[in-house]
């Protein structure tokens, strides 16, 4: 009895090390996954600024739009808000692109700026790791009719990475798959 | 007792005669040949004759020549820093022809512990140059080039 006892324990004690020895990340590592994933939102911003600039080719941003959703978790909405209205609208990525990329100005300039971790990635036990990225957005849009629009919005990106594997002329590559799930608009302002 | 009858004045003009006679000298070979060419050949000649040189083996200054992949490097660099969409175009169409097709893939390392590199989501070269004109991030550098028989890349590991 006491023989089954020590080797339930040991068992357990072999399964919890295997476990964390598989999960854990050296500190290096896991600060090039956090700066990876804060890139790839960065990435998203130039790609919005993009799409949404009217003097974009409509080729261009078509492919721009196409770069910009693999970027994304399938399914994942985008925030809207507008200083006209209480209510924030959610649009499945896609279709936020294609309603920015239709918007009724000349002229549209999007920034982002202040992009920053407000919850750093976590490990989830089934591997994923998950966090959030806070950025600032400057919106401006005018017409030539003088019809101006400005507001600045606070927009909460949650971020998932986890590792996958794919096959490259014959051989297993490993690699940190960083997706961006949905965009909440926390705080609308002018 | 004889009288010298040479003027100081004769004497001047003695010796300027003798002095233009002396500098004429030279120069008189010269003036029987017509042809310009040969008169500089005719001059270089007797400057040889006169002047002995020491010739000494012109040793010229090692060239860095550049190879694939700074040619590749300055594509990024130019893409990245294009000053139009027409120009950046432009330079990734030229950088593709290093490429043995637009789908070579590209490896992105992030982090490099010993052996283990830990890798961003591979891509393919096409979408990597488009990737430079649309968010101008330069900041990853060759870190291998994998060519194939034609000389062509047919995979390249950037590392940031």
């Amino acid at each position: 009895m006491k023989n089954l006892k020590y080797t339930i324990l040991s068992l357990l004690l072999l399964t919890a090390i295997g476990s964390y020895a598989q999960n854990n990340v050296d500190p290096g590592r896991k600060q090039a996954i956090d700066s990876l994933a804060l890139e790839k939102v960065k990435d998203l911003s130039k790609y919005i600024s993009i799409i949404g600039n009217k003097e974009t080719q409509f080729s261009e941003s078509q492919r721009v739009m196409d770069r910009a959703e693999e970027l994304f978790s399938p399914g994942s909405e985008m925030g809207v808000s507008s200083l006209n209205r209480e209510e924030i609208s959610y649009y499945k990525v896609r279709e936020y692109f294609e309603r920015l990329m239709a918007l009724n100005y000349d002229k549209v300039t999007i920034k982002w700026y202040d992009i920053h971790y407000v919850s750093d990635l976590e490990q989830q036990p089934d591997g994923t790791y998950v966090g959030v990225i806070t950025i600032y957005q400057r919106f401006e849009g005018s017409s030539n009719d003088g019809m101006t629009y400005k507001d600045t919005t606070k927009k909460d990106i949650t971020i998932y990475v986890k590792k996958k594997e794919t096959q490259i002329a014959g051989r297993i590559i490993e690699f940190w798959d960083v997706l961006l799930g949905d965009i909440r608009v926390t705080e609308t302002s002018a | 007792m004889t009288k010298n009858n040479i003027s100081p004045l004769s004497l001047v003009i003695l010796l300027a005669l003798a002095l233009g006679f002396s500098a004429c000298k030279k120069n008189k070979k010269l003036a029987d040949i017509s042809d310009q060419n040969a008169v500089k050949e005719q001059m270089e000649k007797e400057e040889m004759e006169e002047e002995p040189q020491v010739v000494e083996p012109k040793v010229k200054p090692p060239v860095k020549e550049a190879t694939k992949e700074d040619k590749l490097t300055n594509y990024f660099g130019a893409i990245a820093n294009a000053s139009s969409t027409n120009s950046a175009n432009a330079s990734i169409q030229e950088a593709l022809t290093m490429f043995s097709n637009s789908e070579a893939p590209v490896l992105i390392v992030i982090y490099k512990d010993g052996s283990n590199p830990s890798y961003d989501e591979p891509t393919t070269i096409g979408k990597y140059l488009n990737y430079l004109k649309d968010t101008k991030n330069n900041k990853a550098k060759i870190e291998e080039v994998v060519y194939d028989s034609n000389g062509k890349i047919k995979e390249l590991v950037l590392r940031k």
